[in-house]
């Protein structure tokens, strides 16, 4: 009976419409705020730097899909003998792009490679300039307490999106820019293809954060976000630590903004909004638990799947409710950002502790430490009052002050 | 049957077996922590 079943599913025939679509939408969805989201985990959860520019993060991804990878295949293109319109000045940028878009397409058709090595070329310098863009906010941000790091990067991912209106050669300002489609040489329905790959590159940076958080260099992270100041006291470098992390979470970050261009074949800065790329995958974050994986995957799929489906059963939820649906998706952030945070401060998930081969952790943050110095000895170099010092309570450790 | 129904079932398949593989580990991980924790009372309870 199941063996029929599973058959039948397997051998019908998914025509990518109705719910189908909405399936392919959200699993796309899904896997841009897990890179996103999962990288905010890294900085956020186990670092403890509260970055609130992840929306500068993903422009970068954006901004290089529409000023590097498109006019590189626009220059090889004219190279093989493609005859696209002007492209050069500004105007010629923003007004021939859909036609040359549309000639470069059909040129791509029949280069699957090419397509193919575009996109890991793309993956690649978005790495890159998702790096440098890192290490750019952090020259004079990594150096202020968290509050003001916040304040400090939501004002530089707005400052981003006004260098994207702005500046015409980077996506085409206010009016934005076609994107040559890198899936046109695959005949069926190429939006598949990249939910597949975006799932598939949010499945190696889990692999690549947890290898990292599961190493001597992930337990710093977490040392560091408990305590900057001991960490520090012990030689450590703490602000070129939380720059190294800020640069790698950022170059993983910047990747999901190239996928949606190239999801959409369309890049424009008004899709980078602040809300979407930065206040969402915190609610995601805060939602499923700070600080473990797991808790990031559920408040992942959680969020993606009620935003999507209230967008896309926008008309129908109007009927039901008295105000304008327009604002559902944020009165929603809102009242779950409160409510988790007032019900559940920890997450759905909350984080567990470090699974330290032979050290009882948990006791070890259980126990009270009292520190008593009033029994100190007060002769210099006097061995005998050390014990006194430290009067641990519970366990065998309080006969010691006694 | 299409290549599209091919992906559509290879691309679920994915998104199922990514939050299955981290719950999984979750678990396992959790388990290991008790497990050591566990250890650590018995060692501590023979000593004294």
């Amino acid at each position: 009976m199941i063996q029929e079943i599973a058959l039948g599913l397997l051998t019908s025939s998914v025509a990518v419409e109705g719910t189908s679509r909405l399936i392919v939408d959200i699993a796309m969805y899904f896997g841009l705020f897990v890179i996103v989201a999962m990288a905010l985990n890294f900085q956020y959860g186990n670092a403890g730097i509260p970055n609130m520019g992840c929306a500068v993060q993903v422009i970068i991804g954006g901004f290089t899909v529409s000023a590097i990878t498109t006019r590189l295949i626009f220059t090889l293109a004219g190279n093989a003998g493609v005859e696209i319109l002007p492209w050069t000045s500004d105007y010629d940028w923003v007004y021939n792009s859909p036609v040359n878009v549309n000639i470069v397409n059909s040129w791509l058709s029949g280069k699957p490679l090419f397509c193919i090595s575009m996109l890991l070329f793309t993956i690649a310098i978005n790495l890159v300039l998702g790096a440098v863009i890192g290490w750019l906010i952090s020259l004079p941000a990594i150096r202020l307490r968290a509050t003001y790091l916040m304040i400090v990067l939501i004002t530089m991912a707005d400052a981003s999106q006004i260098f994207g209106r702005n500046i015409t050669w980077i996506s085409g300002g206010t009016l934005g820019l076609f994107i040559p489609d890198i899936f046109k040489w695959y005949s069926g329905d190429r939006t598949i293809v990249m939910a597949i790959i975006t799932l598939l590159i949010g499945l190696i940076s889990f692999f690549i954060f947890r290898t990292m958080l599961n190493s001597p260099y992930g337990r710093l992270m977490r040392a560091i976000r408990e305590n900057e100041v001991t960490v520090g006291s012990v030689g450590k470098n703490v602000t070129g630590i939380r720059r190294n992390i800020l640069m790698f979470a950022s170059g993983i970050t910047a990747i999901s903004g190239a996928l949606i261009g190239f999801y959409f074949s369309y890049v424009v800065e008004a899709n980078y909004q602040r809300a979407l790329w930065t206040y969402w995958p915190w609610l995601m974050l805060i939602l499923g638990g700070p600080g473990n994986n797991a808790g990031t995957f559920l408040g992942c799929a959680l969020v993606t799947a009620l935003r999507r489906i209230i967008i896309v059963n926008k008309w129908f939820l109007q009927e039901v409710f008295f105000f304008p649906i327009a604002y559902f998706e944020q009165i929603l952030l809102g009242v779950l950002l409160i409510a988790v945070i007032i019900f559940r401060p920890n997450g759905i998930i909350p984080e567990k502790l470090l699974y330290i081969p032979g050290v009882n952790y948990r006791k070890l943050v259980d126990e009270e430490v009292v520190v008593d110095w009033r029994s100190a000895s007060k002769s210099r170099g006097a061995s005998s009052g050390i014990s006194g010092i430290f009067r641990t309570l519970g366990g065998k450790k309080e006969e010691a002050g006694d | 049957m299409d290549m599209d129904t091919i992906l559509f079932w290879v691309m679920i398949a994915i998104w199922v077996i990514m939050p299955a593989f981290i719950v999984y580990e979750e678990i396992r991980e959790r388990k290991a922590l008790a497990e050591s924790e566990a250890a650590t009372e018995e060692l501590q309870v023979a000593n004294e």
